[in-house]
């Protein structure tokens, strides 16, 4: 007797075309094809930048400290110190962060028993050590580099709102992935030559926002694409070669904004 | 659609390599089929096409631990299975709970799945989408890829009764919609 399963044995339905371009995509960010092509430093330049500006702004406020000792002015030390430390919010680390290092001013504790002593916490070391460089050699070598733009830009909207946010604003050391929820990945060139690798002109993180709006315009300034609600499909039709302006424009949350640049189109 | 063995062999060693063109043969030759089963435990194609994407990258992150031990059809099936048995899993907390209150925990269910013979898969794949999800994972593990009534509550993290029940709801209301009578 025939079962329900046999009648699915020999069933097939080919699934659109565009599974394949996001599961490349996908394989492209996950499993990156040697020798590398897409560049994905770029946010954790900014997390070592911020980890510079940390231990720069660390050793400011120990400086002043220091400063402030000889001076034997116990109130208004404690101000100034406590003002520095909420102007630079890049330092704040929350106290959740597992290897912070308290630093104590013992000089000030002995001379002013009644003052609270005042802790600097540090970004952990490590984050140093692990991040990469932000100059790769192999970067300079490459003649043309597919260098994603990492946006969460600052002249957009949402990144306007979001440093507007007093919660979010004390993460903005570095210690906060950014690549979620708010996160998108563009890339500045693509080889829309079929051999499967990088046809399209995929936004990473593109489906995590309502009606993604691409439009894109060649030098003269003419529209040469635009899509409504793009899905990554773009793949440089009747497009010769050189470089083309984009404008991207999605909704987060109900608010809009707008990430442009330029993508170059390379297929030999 | 399956590339002969040696072909197959060539191409999975492809794949281990992390070669595009070699992944892209391999998703070429048996997405058509795996995209079936992903239809099955899908509510909407859009949704089958999400299982069909992550099994994809469960395979090419796993195919190194496949031996070439059995079929590499089972093996790519039960991935894409397993994908989507995790992305139902996954979306656990947008569902209603199964209610049991109007069920008699006792009530003999039967496992037959005959009456379907003469029905075509597209039919049945459109009343399935129709199903609610727990209804629809519950009776496609069993009536389809073989899974018993016990592996399945393990896997939901259901009670075995409520799972019972969710799969005679499934093939009642697929009988019903499908016009079929029964007794």
């Amino acid at each position: 007797m025939k079962e329900i399963k046999d009648i699915f044995e020999n069933y097939e339905q080919k699934p659109s075309d565009e599974v394949w371009n996001r599961l490349s995509a996908r394989l492209d960010a996950e499993m990156p094809v040697a020798p590398k092509v897409v560049n994905r430093g770029l946010s954790s330049a900014w997390k070592w930048a911020a980890a510079v500006i940390a231990t720069v702004v660390v050793a400011g406020v120990i400086a002043l400290i220091a400063l402030h000792n000889q001076g034997d002015r116990p109130q208004q030390q404690q101000e100034t110190v406590m003002e520095q430390s909420t102007n630079n919010t890049e330092v704040v680390v929350p106290e959740s962060e597992p290897a912070t290092e308290t630093v104590e001013e013992p000089l000030l504790a002995e001379t002013h028993p009644t003052t609270e002593p005042i802790t600097v916490k540090e970004k952990p070391v490590q984050e140093e050590v692990t991040t990469p460089q932000p100059q790769e050699p192999a970067a300079k070598n490459a003649k043309k580099q597919n260098v994603r733009q990492e946006v969460l830009p600052a002249n957009s909207t949402l990144a306007k709102q979001l440093a507007a946010d007093p919660v979010l604003k004390n993460l903005s050391d570095g210690s906060v992935d950014w690549s979620l929820p708010v996160h998108l990945s563009i890339p500045n060139l693509f080889t829309p030559n079929n051999d499967g690798v990088n046809d399209f002109f995929v936004i990473e993180g593109l489906e995590q926002y309502s009606s993604p709006k691409l439009v894109v315009r060649d030098k003269n300034n003419r529209v040469v694409y635009q899509s409504a609600n793009y899905q990554n499909t773009w793949g440089g039709e009747n497009c010769p070669d050189g470089v083309y302006h984009y404008e991207f424009t999605f909704f987060y949350n109900g608010i809009e904004s707008q990430a442009s640049g330029k993508v170059r189109i390379i297929r030999a | 659609m399956t590339a002969s063995n040696i072909e197959l062999e060539k191409i999975i060693a492809g794949c281990i390599e992390n070669n595009r063109l070699s992944q892209r043969e391999l998703y070429e030759s048996y997405a058509p089929r795996l995209f079936v089963v992903c239809r099955r435990y899908a509510n909407s194609e859009a949704e089958a096409e999400d299982i069909l994407m992550e099994g994809f990258m469960e395979v090419f992150k796993n195919l190194k631990s496949y031996r070439g031990e059995g079929a590499f059809d089972k093996w790519i099936k039960s991935v894409m299975v397993r994908s989507a048995i995790s992305h139902y899993r996954s979306t656990k907390h947008y569902r209603k709970e199964l209610l049991m209150d109007e069920m008699d925990e006792n009530s003999l269910v039967s496992e037959d799945t005959t009456v379907f013979a003469t029905l075509e898969a597209k039919q049945i794949l459109a009343q399935l989408e129709k199903c609610p999800d727990t209804e629809r994972t519950v009776f496609n593990m069993k009536a389809i890829d073989g899974f018993s009534f016990e592996e399945i509550a393990k896997t939901l993290e259901k009670k075995e009764n409520a799972v019972r029940i969710a799969y005679m709801r499934a093939r009642n209301r697929l009988m019903a919609a499908l016009g079929i009578d029964y007794q």
